[in-house]
């Protein structure tokens, strides 16, 4: 394994519920190093998607430290912490949240672009991720025009075309069947082996906890193990 | 310019969505714009109404005639007329010219006797140009040179058909009673019960003659065009300048500017409504876009798009859909106009009038720019209040939205 990537320290968090708050997470405390694959597994409302979000600073932090590398998240204004998540973290979500108006390229080169980088730069990188998802030949396609599992190779296209520190996924094989969940699974092995992309997911799939090498399981918002 | 294009074709990530906004921006501007064209048509129409009716597009007097009563008025009248006469129709824009005499003469068929209000007028000019008069039994005045027509009241008064005789009585220029005999061509009726109760018509050429008199009270003028008149009336009176010259909004003020800025102000509020209810329909549409929109705004932040980043995304969509939306209400406004508004709406006698007429919707290129720009402003605004909220929520929230 790598350096250290995060370090969380008496993590808290609470959401509101109407007028209930709910306490999805309870003193969390670990460590990931750098290009681990790693798991968060729990029941529904164990807290791994909160967990998941705090990691890749889509949520707020307020009890708690959270480090990644140099930074410490509870000290980081608004503008670092959009930089942060252009430049360093991507994002996988169940659902993909494709832009359907774009085509297969456009929606892997569209955060290439707003990391201002140069066009030549751009289109290379989408090519190659586009070819490491095993997307080549169907730049050209809309989403609306692939199948669930194409799709899904695209959002890790673009989660990968920003060449992140870590890959941040919320459930992504769960609109998917088992075979392509299988092969979703398959290339986000082969990034984090290759690559050494760090892949950090959220799954209770049996056979996504299987394919990683460390599972983080959380009961009632407690790491268990 | 990426991000013009990302915006541009983010209008066809929900084409359903695109399309109610479209439908709904397209709907509201046009219904102004073909407001706007039939505020002016009948404004224009009204206005035209009210030339043809009584003053033509002004008149000529001497200098203060209008101001004061005089004892002799006869005294501040216009000579020269035949040199005045050939000048205005000299000039550019001038049509017709309407000498014209009033004056006081007791009328009477022989057994009865009443008063009455005469014009002398050029009959041929005036039945060509002014369309008030309703002539409902008979004809109008043309070429005769002893003719007479009357108003319903008073040929009811003096008990006269059309083919009989009318003398008419009136005092001279120099004080002496003179009299003509006139045969009935016609009776009128304007719906103005005073002036049917009381006016008369005869060719101008036997009032001078009834009043030993070479001399007319004004001159009436028709025009081309109503911008014509400000030059019109400069070059008569840069060339007579004992005259003076006033238009016929003056002439008219009671009836036609009041029943205009009456009329102007029932149209502002009207269109005022109009606006507020389009701008809350565009609003409305919009809002209910960016609502269904969270999760997408999410994936946005989650990758580093920064508030305002997000929103000036989202206001460039809304400009575009405001334009857009704008030019399709100035298409179909306009294909209206050309099909099933192409005769025009008909309406019925509006102040002061007595014909009904048809009101052409007449939209005006410039204003479209004004429409355009409308609901560009409208869209842009309804985008801004719809997404501020949505882009300041924590991206958790946005990614957990339904």
């Amino acid at each position: 394994m790598g350096e250290l990537l995060y370090s969380c320290q008496g993590v808290d968090f609470h959401y509101p519920l109407g007028e209930l708050s709910v306490h999805a997470l309870k003193s969390i405390d670990l460590t990931i190093e750098e290009k681990e694959f790693v798991a968060l597994a729990g029941p529904s409302g164990s807290g791994k998607t909160t967990l998941l979000n705090l990691l890749g600073l889509v949520e707020p932090l307020k009890i708690g430290e959270i480090a990644m590398e140099n930074y410490r998240f509870q000290t980081l204004g608004e503008r670092e912490l959009n930089r942060i998540r252009r430049f360093h973290i991507g994002f996988i979500f169940q659902n993909f949240h494709l832009n359907n108006a774009l085509t297969a390229y456009e929606n892997v080169e569209y955060f290439l672009f707003r990391q201002n980088i140069p066009r030549q730069q751009r289109a290379q990188r989408v090519q190659q991720a586009l070819e490491l998802v095993g997307l080549k030949g169907k730049e050209s396609h809309r989403p609306l025009e692939l199948s669930g599992g194409q799709k899904q190779r695209v959002a890790i296209a673009r989660a990968l075309a920003k060449e992140p520190k870590v890959i941040i996924a919320d459930e992504p094989t769960a609109s998917l069947d088992q075979d392509t969940g299988r092969e979703i699974m398959e290339i986000l092995r082969r990034l984090n082996k290759e690559q050494g992309v760090t892949v950090i997911l959220a799954s209770h799939d049996t056979m996504v906890l299987e394919s990683v090498e460390r599972v983080i399981r959380l009961v009632d918002g407690r790491v268990v193990a | 310019m990426m991000l013009i294009n990302f915006a541009f074709r983010n209008l066809f990530r929900n084409p359903r969505r695109t399309m109610a906004i479209l439908t709904t921006v397209m709907i509201g501007t046009g219904a102004l714009f073909l407001y706007h064209g039939f505020n002016n048509g009948i404004m224009n129409q009204y206005r035209e109404n009210t030339i043809r009716s009584r003053f033509g597009n002004g008149q000529v007097n001497t200098n203060g005639y209008r101001a004061k009563v005089f004892e002799k008025p006869w005294e501040h009248w216009i000579d020269n007329v035949n040199q005045l006469d050939s000048f205005i129709k000299s000039l550019p824009g001038v049509e017709y010219t309407f000498p014209r005499l009033q004056f006081f003469a007791l009328l009477t068929n022989g057994r009865v006797t009443v008063s009455g209000r005469g014009q002398g007028v050029d009959a041929q000019a005036e039945t060509e140009f002014f369309t008030a008069l309703n002539v409902d039994i008979g004809k109008n005045l043309t070429t005769e040179e002893d003719g007479i027509i009357l108003g319903m009241g008073l040929a009811r008064a003096l008990d006269v058909k059309v083919g009989d005789r009318v003398t008419i009585l009136a005092n001279t220029t120099f004080g002496s009673l003179n009299g003509v005999d006139t045969i009935v061509t016609g009776i009128f009726h304007t719906g103005a019960k005073e002036f049917d109760d009381t006016v008369f018509r005869i060719p101008l050429k036997l009032s001078q003659i009834l009043l030993d008199t070479n001399k007319v009270e004004s001159i009436a003028l028709g025009l081309t065009g109503v911008d014509q008149w400000p030059a019109v009336a400069a070059q008569i009176e840069k060339r007579f300048p004992h005259l003076e010259s006033t238009p016929f909004e003056i002439l008219d003020k009671v009836y036609y500017q009041n029943s205009v800025d009456f009329l102007d102000s029932q149209f502002q509020f009207i269109r005022f409504i109009i606006l507020f209810i389009v701008v809350l329909g565009i609003f409305n549409t919009i809002s209910t876009g960016i609502l269904e929109r969270k999760q997408e705004i999410g994936n946005l932040r989650a990758n580093g798009e920064s508030k305002g980043e997000v929103l000036r995304l989202l206001l460039l969509e809304g400009i575009f859909l405001g334009v857009l939306g704008s030019i399709l209400g100035v298409v179909v406004a306009y294909g209206l106009n050309i099909s099933l508004l192409a005769e025009g709406i008909p309406m019925p006698p509006g102040p002061g009038i007595t014909r009904s007429f048809m009101v052409k919707v007449e939209l005006v290129p410039l204003y479209s720019l004004a429409i355009i720009l409308l609901g560009a402003v409208s869209a842009l605004v309804g985008s801004f209040f719809a997404s501020i909220k949505v882009v300041r929520m924590e991206i958790g929230d946005l990614l957990r939205s339904i």
